[in-house]
């Protein structure tokens, strides 16, 4: 409870973040129909509170008759999958780079940070683009994308911070009594630099929730006719002013998560490591 | 209260208290400070760390952190008029041309996106409109007073071009542009080299004679006192606990704590990094005690020493102390 | 310094080579664009000339050198969409465009940016501050193509002040511009507040007090001037968002910018256009970058000259 009076922004996003997580993992009970089976004969109907709407169908209809509830909810589904799987590769791959770059230095850092002002320099939506049209929008692929573009900003805090913890007096203690690099980049240097990382990644939920909605949006992410957020707004788009419903919640709900996202990612910044802030470049 | 300037101090500070709130309490880092300065009287504040000496010569200017500014109470009479009931514009034509300072580290002072001869520039401008070529002379004059070599090459140096030393005389003739009458030194030779040390020493006492400017010095070094100063006030525990001449702070200290840092040897260098000789500690900010803060560590504490807090005894008309049972 | 310049330059030389491999590769890796181009009933002979034609029947690297070459010279070939125009002339047609949104779009993100962040600094814990900031979040969290939507929902159809869609005038330029901008005018806001409080709480802010400074001088002079440098290393990343907001700007306003042409293009599997798209404006993206580096350079002058 002190907690709460000290730092109400972040048990109020943590909360949202948590509900938005279990809401996504029990939406196959939660939702009233099958996202991908549509009624044709309830096509484009409107929200329960405005007139031609039901209570059926809680936030209307799609033009195939597919419940937009019930797509919001395994859209959910969808955008925290992408999230937390395309993070987590990126985190793994980028940290571990990183880490190997601030450690070793020499040629080797030389060349993996080389590696990553590159793969900084290039236009990561048109390579997402070509990527995606060309192989085909699926699930993994969407993953293998959005991973592809994040890995370097882990790798960039990684080495930022492996090259802080160097500096320690315990890593030198650690050499002498004889462990492996690996043995020192893995159990001295990972824990010391998890922190920033761990924080690091909750600032990107946000980002990817919305990098998703729009490969999605494009066409180039979750094929139809799996829920989306983005595709359900591509969707929504002929029908901006007949069928508003159909764009504008899962523009909320894309809105609303990625608010608690950042929330809680700043509110974590601010109270782990406010240094933090520069380093990211908020 | 008395506005009058009845002693002729230039400036005189009234049981000034500035505190801060920390959690849910407020905790006075100064507490009921007391002294005077006369025009032309070089005054030396010296402590430990922590002591409140810094936060005293912020307040002269009120430029210590907003948080403090609701728990300010008291009174910083400056000919006769109180810089803590003034407005902004008040204080804005204060500042920079009748009171002046000198912060402690010459390297975060000076702006490092702006060059030499611009920042002294606006030190100079702020006191009235000249022309250009009046404003680049009056800088380079700035310059030349606080002993920069060449200053007409200077003028366009960047400040991370110039040494500690040369950054800390520029800082000087910025507080100097406008001839103060009073110049606050924040330990202005802590953070430079030791063989420059005596020399920008020399120049403040040069440039305070030659202006007969007032100076209020801070320090922890006693040594520096001993060359600066004509008077000086002992500071513990965010209390002034000493007042007296250089001479009889040396001579005949009457405060145990004063009598502790010079350690009773007539040879003036006692420097106050660390407290090895007195056992025990400062009392941290926000420990409150009943009685006087020093009597813990103190040799000479009576039982009276824990219960009441001293009053302010005067043995001389130029020498008080805070204590029940001072030195004789 | 020059030292740094040409390394940098070489840098993106190198990147600028790697993303035509990769363009170039990915085109051809997946998927025939004869096939595509001639229908089901193609003869064999049909087929051949075709390939012959597309030089496809080349090795893979003679094919790569001929287009590097080719490209160099500006020349991607046609487009195989519609009347087959150069495809670096289609790319040069909508080119203005693009560069009439994104300016657009980074004229307004630092009007507005910057001087909100300035004042949320200035007034930092008021309710102005409060209220900048939540701003700046609700801009972060909405996807652009939404906003667009909701943008031409309300002023367009509902209010009818503004067209719906189309290129010409200033009119027309509006909604797209802010829809681009919000996300910067957000991200701007935010780095400025930062690096302005950071400024306002050095040592030479408390020297510019000492020295009697009026405050609206110490904060727009002393303390903005150290915070533009930060500002400056955040362009680069910005470039990249005005390119990826081109896309789908572009696409939600049917903007006949470069955005939309990529967009297209790699729907289509237009080979040409899409190379040379993806080329000029990764080219157009370092250009961004290295400017970035040259400015960064001259505004901050403790590097050395």
């Amino acid at each position: 409870m002190i907690l709460f009076r000290q730092r109400p922004a972040l048990v109020i996003s943590a909360g949202i973040c948590i509900l938005l997580i279990c809401i996504a993992l029990i939406a196959p009970w939660l939702a009233p129909y099958d996202p991908t089976a549509g009624n044709l004969l309830d096509r484009l109907m409107p929200p329960f509170w405005q007139e031609g709407g039901s209570l059926q169908y809680l936030l209307g209809t799609d033009v195939l008759g597919r419940d937009i509830l019930s797509r919001l909810l395994y859209g959910a589904r969808i955008s925290l999958a992408v999230c937390l799987i395309s993070i987590a590769i990126a985190a793994v791959i980028g940290s571990t780079l990183g880490i190997i770059a601030g450690y070793m230095g020499g040629w080797v850092e030389s060349i993996i940070m080389r590696l990553v002002d590159i793969a900084v320099s290039l236009p990561a939506i048109l390579l997402a683009l070509l990527f995606g049209v060309l192989f085909g929008p699926s699930f993994s692929n969407i993953i293998i994308i959005i991973g592809f573009l994040l890995w370097s900003q882990f790798a960039r805090m990684a080495r930022g911070e492996t090259l802080k913890v160097k500096q320690n007096d315990y890593i030198d203690l650690a050499r002498t009594a004889g462990c492996s690099s690996l043995d020192i980049m893995f159990r001295h240097v990972l824990p010391n630099v998890a922190a920033s990382l761990i924080i690091l990644a909750t600032l990107q939920v946000g980002t990817v929730i919305i990098i998703e909605a729009s490969l999605s949006f494009l066409g180039v992410g979750v094929p139809p006719p799996t829920a989306a957020w983005g595709s359900m707004i591509a969707e929504g788009r002929s029908y901006v002013i007949s069928a508003w419903w159909i764009a504008m919640f899962p523009g909320m709900a894309i809105m609303f998560t990625v608010i608690a996202a950042n929330v809680l990612g700043d509110e974590l910044t601010d109270l782990i490591n406010p240094a933090l802030r520069n380093e990211i470049g908020i | 209260m008395n506005q009058l300037n009845t002693s002729n101090a230039l400036l005189e500070i009234l049981d000034l208290k500035v505190g801060i709130k920390r959690e849910e309490r407020v905790i006075n880092i100064l507490d009921g400070v007391s002294f005077s300065i006369k025009e032309g009287e070089s005054l030396g504040i010296v402590g430990e760390s922590g002591s409140g000496k810094s936060t005293m010569g912020l307040s002269v200017l009120r430029l210590t952190p907003h948080s403090t500014h609701p728990h300010t109470s008291g009174q910083i009479l400056f000919k006769g008029r109180d810089i803590l009931a003034m407005d902004d514009t008040e204080l804005q034509k204060l500042r920079g041309k009748e009171i002046s300072m000198i912060l402690q580290d010459p390297m975060t002072s000076l702006n490092p996106v702006f060059r030499i001869g611009d920042q002294v520039a606006e030190a100079i401008e702020s006191i009235g409109s000249l022309s250009d070529k009046d404003k680049a002379d009056r800088v380079i004059n700035a310059l030349e007073r606080v002993q920069i070599p060449a200053p007409e090459t200077r003028v366009d140096a960047w400040p991370h071009q110039l040494s500690g030393g040369m950054k800390q005389r520029v800082v000087g003739a910025i507080a100097l542009a406008s001839q103060p009458k009073l110049l606050i030194a924040d330990e202005p030779t802590t953070a430079l080299d030791v063989t420059i040390q005596a020399q920008y020493l020399q120049l403040l006492k040069d440039l305070q004679q030659e202006f007969n400017m007032a100076l209020m010095f801070i320090t922890h070094d006693f040594g520096v006192v001993a060359r600066m100063c004509d008077r000086v006030c002992v500071m513990y525990a965010g209390q002034i606990v000493e007042t007296a001449s250089v001479h009889t702070i040396f001579d005949q200290p009457a405060h145990w704590y004063t009598e502790a840092l010079i350690g009773g040897v007539p040879s003036l260098d006692g420097k106050l990094d660390k407290l090895v000789s007195i056992p025990g500690a400062p009392p941290k900010l926000g420990e409150t005690t009943q009685g006087c803060r020093f009597s813990a560590r103190c040799p000479n504490s009576k039982d009276k020493c824990q219960i009441r807090e001293p009053d302010v005894m005067h043995i001389s008309d130029t020498h008080e102390v805070k204590c029940w049972y001072p030195r004789e | 310094m020059t030292g740094y310049l040409i390394k940098r330059l070489v840098e993106l030389m190198v990147a600028l080579l790697i993303m035509s491999l990769l363009v170039f590769s990915l085109a051809r890796l997946t998927g025939d664009p004869v096939a595509l181009l001639l229908s089901d009933y193609a003869t064999e002979e049909e087929r051949t000339t075709l390939t012959q034609q597309l030089g496809l029947d080349k090795p893979l690297t003679e094919q790569y050198v001929i287009f590097i070459t080719a490209a160099l010279q500006g020349d991607f070939g046609n487009s195989i969409s519609g009347n087959q125009q150069p495809a670096m002339e289609l790319v040069l047609e909508r080119l203005p465009a693009s560069l009439m949104l994104a300016s657009a779009a980074m004229i307004i993100s630092l009007l507005a940016g910057v001087p909100m962040g300035v004042i949320a600094a200035a007034r930092r814990g008021s309710k102005t501050d409060i209220l900048i900031r939540v701003f700046t979040l609700l801009g972060q969290s909405i996807p652009v193509f939404w906003l667009g939507m909701v943008f031409i929902y309300f002023f367009s159809v509902q209010l009818g002040w503004l067209p719906t869609s189309g290129y010409g005038s200033l009119v027309h330029l509006i909604l797209p511009a802010t829809s681009m901008a919000l996300f910067t005018i957000a991200a701007i806001t935010r780095l400025t507040r930062v690096s302005m409080i950071d400024a306002l709480s050095s040592e030479y802010i408390k020297l510019a007090r000492i020295k009697g400074l009026p405050e609206r001088v110490i904060i727009w002079k002393h303390a903005l001037r150290n915070s533009l440098i930060p500002l400056v290393t955040y362009m680069g990343t910005f470039f990249a968002m005005m390119i990826t907001g081109a896309v789908v700007v572009e696409t939600v306003f049917s903007w006949p910018g470069i955005g939309r042409l990529a967009y297209q293009s790699i729907l289509d599997r237009d080979f040409p256009v899409m190379q040379a798209v993806v080329l000029t404006t990764t080219v157009l993206f370092m250009l961004a970058n290295f400017a970035v580096d040259l400015v960064y350079v001259w505004i901050d002058p403790r590097i050395e000259r």
